[in-house]
C-alpha cells in the first residue's frame, strides 16, 4: 500500500514519468501501435542492414547506412508514432483532460513524448549492438554519434508535435506526415550530389545529421562546419518546439 | 457495505477551515469586473461583473451560445480574458495558474480520458499527478472512496471505453473532486446521467459544499439551480441578463393570473383596474393573462371585477414566478 502522508506535492519529473508510464502502457496495449512504434522500425533497421552492407562498404559507407537506419527508426517510431498519439488524444479530449489539472503545458507535451523518445533510443541501443556483433566499422567519435542520434530523436518529436497541429485523427497522420518525411529523406541524399547547393543541402534536417555522422565516422573532419551543422540540427529541434507551443491544439475542432 | 453518496470521497470534515485572504465565508471566491472574452471579432461575453462568496452555491444559467463556458474556462484558467479584471482565490487564473490549479476542481463540459486505461489507472494517474496525492490519505484509500460513493466500483478495472455515458460523467466527477477543491467548476455536470446518478452526484457536491467547498455550476436544468444554488444569474448574448438568490430574482419576476371568458366579454375594461393583460381572442373564447408584482392584490381585483359583471372565469390560475419564466423573458430578449 503506498502511504502519502504528508509527502511534498509531484514535481514536474514526477508528472512526466507519471504521464509517460501512461502513455507506454497504452502502446503496449495496443498492437497496432505497438507494431508502428516497435516492431517496424526494427524490421527496416533489418532490412536496411541487408540489402544495403554489402554496397556501403568503408566509413563512409557505414555512415551513411548508420544514417539511413536511424532515420527510419526515428522517423516511424518517434515523428509518426508523436503525431499519430497527440491527434488521438486530442480527439479523445484527454489532452484537454490533462490540461485541466495541475500540470503544465510543458509537462503534458514531455509526458506525452518521452516514451516514444525512450522506446526507439532503446531499439538503437539494440541494433547498434546487432551492427556491432555484425562487424561494422565504429565511429572514430563515438559521442558525437550519440549526439546526433539523440538530437534527431529530439528533432522529431518536436517535428511530431508540430504535424499534430494541423493531424485531425490518427488515420489523417498517414498523409500529413508524408511532406515531412519524404523531406527529411530526401535531404539526407542530396548532400551526396555536388549540385552547387551544398550550404543550402547543409541546413535541411537530413543534410545536418549527414554531416554530423560523417564527422563521426571520421569522414570529414571535426571542424567549424560539424558546429554548423549541430546548430542547424539544434535549431530544427527548437523552432517546431516553439511554433507548436504558440500554435497547439488542446482540443479538437 | 455501501458508502452513503453524501460522503465525499475524502476526508473533508477533517479539512482544516478556509484561512488566509481568500479563506472565510465573508470573503471572494471570484471576482470579475467588466470581463470580456473574444474569439477572434466576436465577443463571446461582453464586459461582466461577477462576485461570488467562498463557501457559496453559485449557478451560471443561460441559453446556448450565451457566454457560460467561455466565462467557466476564464475562470478556471483555461482561457484569458480579453479585457477586465478577474480574480480566483485572489490570484489570476491564467496567469497563476501553477499557484491556484492546485486548490481547484474542474469538471469540463465535454473531456475525455484515455479510452485503453482502465477506471482505476485513471484515477491513480491523476492522483499521481495532482496535489492530492500529497495529502493525508493513502492514494489507495481516495480511488477506493471515490469509486464506492461514485458507484464504479464494480467498473474499476474496466477499461474506458467500455463505460457508459453516465459512468463516464461519474468519473469525471471523481477526478475532479479527488483534489479536495476550495474552488469546484461544473459544467453541466449531470447532462445525460440517469436519476439516481443525479441524485448521488448532488448528495456528493451537497457535501462537499456543506464541508466548505465553492460551487460554481452550469446547468440546462433550471430545477437543479433552483434547489442547489445559493445565487444565480442567468446569462444571455455575452452578458449577465439577471443576477440574485433565487427570491430575489423571482420578486423582480411578475407572477401570472390567466383565465378565459366567453368572447363577448369586453376584457378591456381590465385595464380600467390597472391591470396590463395580454389578450388571445379565439372565435368562441378570449385567453387572458395578466402579469402581476402584486398577486394577491391584483386576483383580489380580477375576481372582483368578475364578480361584479357576473363573469364565469374558467380555467382560472394563478402561479408566482417561476426560474423558467424569468429564463424565458431572458431568452425571448435574444428575438426581441
Amino acid at each position: 500500500m503506498t502511504t502519502l502522508t504528508r509527502t511534498p506535492p509531484p514535481s514536474a519529473a514526477s508528472r512526466i514519468s507519471a504521464i509517460a508510464l501512461m502513455e507506454l502502457r497504452i502502446i503496449f496495449r495496443n498492437k497496432t501501435v505497438l507494431t508502428g512504434a516497435v516492431l517496424m522500425p526494427i524490421a527496416m533497421a533489418a532490412y536496411l542492414f541487408y540489402v544495403g552492407a554489402d554496397q556501403m562498404a568503408g566509413p563512409s559507407g557505414t555512415a551513411v547506412l548508420a544514417g539511413l537506419t536511424l532515420m527510419i527508426m526515428a522517423l516511424l517510431g518517434v515523428y509518426l508514432t508523436a503525431t499519430t498519439t497527440l491527434a488521438t488524444r486530442r480527439q479523445e479530449l484527454f489532452l484537454k483532460r490533462l490540461r485541466s489539472g495541475e500540470s503544465s503545458d510543458t509537462v503534458i507535451w514531455l509526458g506525452m513524448l518521452t516514451p516514444t523518445v525512450a522506446l526507439v533510443a532503446a531499439q538503437l541501443v539494440v541494433v547498434t549492438g546487432g551492427l556491432g556483433l555484425a562487424g561494422v566499422d565504429v565511429p572514430t567519435r563515438p559521442l558525437l554519434v550519440v549526439g546526433a542520434s539523440l538530437g534527431f530523436l529530439a528533432l522529431c518529436a518536436t517535428t511530431g508535435m508540430l504535424t499534430s497541429i494541423y493531424t485531425p485523427s490518427a488515420a489523417a497522420a498517414q498523409i500529413t506526415t508524408l511532406p515531412f518525411l519524404v523531406a527529411v529523406i530526401g535531404s539526407f541524399f542530396w548532400t551526396a550530389f555536388d549540385d552547387g547547393f551544398e550550404l543550402v543541402s547543409r541546413l535541411t534536417p537530413g543534410g545536418a545529421l549527414q554531416n554530423l555522422l560523417m564527422a563521426g565516422w571520421g569522414v570529414e573532419a571535426a571542424d567549424a562546419s560539424v558546429a554548423g551543422a549541430a546548430v542547424v540540427l539544434l535549431a530544427w529541434i527548437v523552432l517546431p518546439y516553439l511554433v507548436a507551443a504558440r500554435r497547439f491544439r488542446w482540443e479538437k475542432r | 457495505m455501501t458508502t452513503s453518496p453524501s460522503t465525499p470521497p475524502l476526508s473533508l470534515p477533517d479539512r482544516p477551515a478556509p484561512t488566509g485572504p481568500t479563506g472565510p465565508a465573508d470573503t471572494v471566491a471570484v471576482s470579475a469586473r467588466g470581463l470580456r472574452c473574444s474569439y477572434g471579432s466576436y465577443e463571446a461575453v461582453r464586459g461582466i461583473d461577477l462576485s461570488i462568496r467562498n463557501g457559496e452555491f453559485f449557478a451560471l444559467l443561460g441559453t446556448n451560445g450565451a457566454g457560460k463556458t467561455t466565462t467557466m474556462e476564464a475562470l478556471e484558467g483555461h482561457r484569458a480574458a480579453t479585457s477586465g479584471t478577474l480574480t480566483v482565490l485572489g490570484g489570476n487564473p491564467y496567469r497563476d495558474k501553477a499557484s491556484i490549479r492546485p486548490r481547484l476542481g474542474i469538471m469540463l463540459q465535454e473531456a475525455g480520458f484515455a479510452d485503453d486505461l482502465t477506471v482505476e489507472e485513471t484515477c491513480r494517474l491523476w492522483l499521481r499527478l495532482s496535489t492530492a496525492d500529497a495529502r493525508d490519505r493513502t492514494r489507495e484509500e481516495v480511488i477506493a472512496t471515490g469509486l464506492d460513493v461514485l458507484d464504479l466500483t464494480a467498473k474499476a478495472s474496466t477499461r474506458v471505453k467500455m463505460l457508459s455515458g453516465g459512468q463516464r460523467r461519474r468519473l469525471d466527477l471523481l477526478l475532479a473532486t479527488a483534489n479536495e477543491p476550495d474552488l469546484l467548476f461544473l459544467d453541466e455536470p449531470t447532462t445525460g446521467l440517469d436519476p439516481e446518478s443525479r441524485e448521488r452526484t448532488w448528495e456528493l457536491v451537497r457535501g462537499l459544499n456543506d464541508a466548505g467547498t465553492t460551487v460554481v455550476l452550469t446547468t440546462h436544468y433550471l430545477e437543479e439551480a433552483e434547489s442547489y444554488a445559493d445565487r444565480l444569474a442567468i446569462m444571455h448574448d455575452g452578458e449577465i441578463a439577471v443576477e440574485g438568490t433565487l427570491a430575489e430574482v423571482l420578486r423582480r419576476e411578475p407572477s401570472t393570473i390567466s383565465f378565459e371568458v366567453e368572447a363577448s366579454v369586453d376584457v378591456i375594461r381590465l385595464q380600467g383596474l390597472g391591470l396590463s393583460p395580454d389578450f388571445v381572442p379565439t372565435p368562441s373564447r378570449t385567453e387572458v393573462r395578466i402579469p402581476s408584482l402584486d398577486l394577491q392584490q391584483d386576483l383580489w381585483k380580477v375576481l372582483s371585477w368578475a364578480d361584479a359583471h357576473r363573469v364565469p372565469l374558467d380555467r382560472l390560475s394563478a402561479s408566482e414566478a417561476s426560474l423558467a419564466a424569468v429564463f424565458r423573458r431572458v431568452s425571448v430578449g435574444d428575438a426581441a
